[in-house]
């Protein structure tokens, strides 16, 4: 988290009173907060998209742990991405996910994205998708059931409050070679970077 | 039934599959004014799918219109075959509008041609530079390794066909050796009871 | 031309709450009014039926049911099937009924899913709440008995691939009862609410001449009063010796549509109590075939329809003598209506109209483009 994270007003009066540490209790607080109150944007990608409206409605709630549906990438923490990736899926999960801002997380569903699943020698969906967008809980299941689902929900929460090092930050360190990745998969037709802080990674280079 | 009388007058044949099922092979000259005598005349108004089949061996493509009664209680399937270099069949979409979506498809899958069609555009693949995918000759397993890295195994992976071999050739032995603590038992048990018997 | 002049171009597009999966439509807009629509699909192509021509029957069978997402069982009902045909195998009347029982559970559990989709889409927030919950149920039943939520690989060429477990037919008579007092509740809720009424009718109309020409199938046929069905027509498993009717409405629109779901529900109460009443005891589960690598289809080509909860679903399938499948062509029944009926819909319709004509068509993008 930048240093500048929780507002210049707050962090002087913190100083001012003189209690030690103010920095990382302040970054234990928001933490939690953000933990609480994860937004998921509103997208179902493949096939595990079935099993999202049971985890999301009155039998398994997923709202009593802060985890809400929007619809624009602007106001979301978190992209599900539900089972295996077409070429066409990939373009547009990519343009999604460069204008979520920060910070971001991804959550996938099923065997599809580690090793390609019972697709494995389709010639139009991937076999890795830790190769073009960071990857930060994969659920296992073909469907993972709304309790699995939410036990990755639980894990990513811990992840939050624990201040490990997210996918986002992977991303921004290594841009060049998701890049690359994803210009030897998709073409010529790869579309710019829609990155949110494109001004200090690169000016709209890459 | 008066359909196969009828089709007999233009000299073909019908195939009858089961009770609803009906099959006629035509040539690819006869094929638009069959169609067309096919609403007209039988009643079959209801064009239900267009099917491609890639016959590499034969070098032809058979294509099988199925046709549905006003009553939606037969099915007909009305076969054709046509060459694969360069392959061409007229266009039904002023007659269904539903054959210009299956039209657009198998343009795109088997490469064959649809003059005046008004649009002969991508379907369900983006920027695709290759042979059209359904043709038997393009190899998808070796595209796939072309495009795609797979992850590779875990550290600790084993083979998995000499583990089976070993677990099978395990329990052969264990087999014999329980086949052979069984018969010392059985000749202990019966020098046991000779024994006995000769005590007595 | 000329009305596509001062025209904004926006993308209902695939990331959007609005739709019914993973495909998008783009609008033409002349304020909120839509000129032009074409619909994109594409997403979620897998290769389908280049993956089947390199597989053997048992393997195909595994991931045939994935080609409709919300809906596996017609799928693995017409692959059953057309390999029955191909071969001649004959199946069971024990096996018939619980194949016939899988349908219609399956029927009930897709129209749960509609209802919430339909609701959701007019901002009815309430109704996905319950219907999905409700759905829930019928899951629970289907994994005590195939041993999957959703995806069940049941049905096999041959029969079905085991025997009912003790005590199943009264857990699904009690769901049926809790069913018929849930539809009673909806019906007040949902089906008699005068937003609902007043935002549905006169909406999406389709006309009845040229339902029949053009293959509109489904609900969409028997809203405008055209009163015909597979399971009446071709009859297949034990269909023609189960009562049951057929529902119809005369206006076309989204509300008559929704009000033949409805029926169909009730309907399909009556025939799964049929079902548990006519059950045989005994009876063969799966008949006797030969081992994997030794299930050889004959060189001859099939074509099969079942009736799924959106309208028939037909297979084509060719053998050619070996033991892999030679060709099988999916013709699903959103493929027409979400192309051409769409297209000529959404023409001078409002743009908050869109999701609602489309949960209205059952449109699902897997079986599109497979």
């Amino acid at each position: 988290m930048e240093s500048g994270f929780y507002g210049s007003s707050i962090k002087c009066k913190l100083e001012e009173s003189g209690i030690p540490n103010t920095h990382a209790i302040m970054e234990r607080v928001v933490r939690w907060f953000e933990s609480r109150s994860i937004f998921v944007i509103a997208y179902g990608t493949g096939c595990g998209a079935i099993e999202m409206p049971p985890t999301f409605t009155s039998r398994y709630d997923a709202e009593r742990m802060g985890v809400v549906g929007v619809a624009t990438p602007r106001q979301a923490d978190l992209m599900i991405l539900s089972g295996y990736l077409a070429y066409k899926t990939l373009r547009r999960v990519i343009r999604t996910y460069e204008q979520m801002q920060k910070p971001k997380y991804i959550i996938s569903l099923g065997s599809c994205p580690i090793n390609g699943g019972m697709y494995w020698d389709s010639y139009n969906t991937i076999k890795k998708l830790d190769d073009y967008i960071p990857i930060d809980v994969a659920v296992t299941g073909c469907m993972p059931r709304p309790e699995a689902i939410i036990e990755g929900f639980v894990l990513l929460q811990e992840r939050i409050k624990n201040g490990e090092k997210a996918g986002w930050e992977k991303y921004d360190k290594n841009l060049k070679f998701y890049k690359e990745n994803q210009r030897r998969v998709l073409g010529d037709h790869t579309d710019p970077s829609y990155e949110t802080d494109w001004y200090n990674l690169g000016g709209g280079d890459i | 039934m008066d359909l196969a009388a009828k089709l007999k007058k233009l000299s073909l044949t019908l195939e009858q599959k089961n009770n609803y099922l009906y099959k006629v092979v035509v040539k690819s000259e006869q094929l638009e004014s069959l169609l067309l005598s096919f609403i007209n005349e039988f009643d079959y108004i209801t064009l239900d799918s267009i099917n491609c089949r890639d016959d590499l061996e034969d070098g032809v493509f058979t294509i099988t219109y199925c046709l549905q009664n006003r009553n939606r209680d037969h099915i007909v399937m009305i076969q054709t075959s046509i060459e694969r270099e360069n392959a061409t069949l007229p266009t039904m979409h002023i007659l269904w509008p539903q054959a210009e979506i299956m039209e657009r498809e198998m343009h795109e899958m088997f490469g064959v041609n649809f003059p005046g069609h008004p649009s002969l555009i991508d379907f369900a693949l983006e920027y695709w530079n290759d042979i059209p995918p359904m043709r038997r000759d393009f190899d998808t397993l070796e595209y796939v390794n072309k495009m795609n890295p797979f992850r590779g195994q875990r550290d600790d992976a084993l083979d998995a066909k000499e583990e089976m071999k070993k677990r099978r050739e395990a329990k052969k032995a264990a087999k014999l050796k329980a086949e052979q603590e069984a018969a010392a038992k059985e000749a202990q048990k019966v020098k046991t009871n000779t024994s006995e018997e000769v005590q007595r | 031309m000329s009305d596509l002049k001062n025209t904004i171009k926006i993308f209902h597009g695939p990331q959007h709450p609005g739709i019914t999966g993973n495909m998008s439509v783009e609008l033409d807009l002349l304020g909120e009014t839509i000129k032009r629509a074409q619909t994109h699909v594409g997403y979620l192509h897998r290769g389908f039926e280049k993956l089947i021509e390199r597989r053997t029957v048992v393997q195909a069978f595994t991931i045939v049911c994935r080609i409709c997402v919300p809906e596996p069982d017609p799928n693995e009902e017409n692959f059953a099937r057309a390999v029955e045909n191909l071969t001649g195998l004959e199946i069971s009347d024990k096996a018939k009924y619980i194949r016939t029982m899988v349908l219609e559970m399956q029927r009930l559990a897709t129209m749960f899913l509609w209802m919430g989709g339909q609701a959701g889409s007019i901002g009815l927030g309430l109704i996905p709440q319950w219907s999905i919950c409700d759905r829930d149920y019928m899951l629970d039943l289907f994994e005590e008995l195939t041993g999957g939520r959703v995806y069940h690989m049941y049905a096999f060429p041959g029969g079905v691939r085991r025997d009912l477990p003790n005590g199943f037919i009264d857990k699904l008579s009690e769901l049926l009862d809790y069913y018929e007092k849930r539809i009673a509740v909806y019906n007040d809720t949902f089906f008699d609410n005068a937003i609902f009424k007043k935002r549905a009718m006169g909406i999406g109309v389709v006309k009845a001449d040229e339902v029949l020409k053009n293959a509109y199938i489904g609900q969409v046929m028997r809203g405008c009063g055209i009163k015909k069905d597979v399971r009446k027509d071709m009859p297949y498993l034990v269909y023609d010796r189960l009562d049951f009717e057929i529902p119809i409405q005369q206006e076309g629109d989204v509300y008559a549509r929704a009000l033949v779901r409805r029926d169909e529900m009730l309907q399909s109460i009556r025939i799964l109590r049929q079902i548990i009443k006519q059950m045989p005891k005994e009876g063969e589960i799966l008949q006797k075939i030969p081992k994997h690598r030794k299930f050889k289809l004959p060189a001859n080509d099939t074509y099969v329809q079942t009736e799924s909860a959106r309208g028939a679903m037909s297979y084509y399938m060719a053998g050619d003598g070996s033991e892999k499948i030679r060709r099988m062509q999916v013709r699903g029944p959103s493929l027409i209506h979400a192309y051409t009926l769409l297209e000529k819909l959404l023409v001078n319709a409002q743009l908050a109209d869109v999701a609602m004509i489309m949960n209205s068509l059952g449109i699902c993008p897997p079986e599109i483009e497979r």
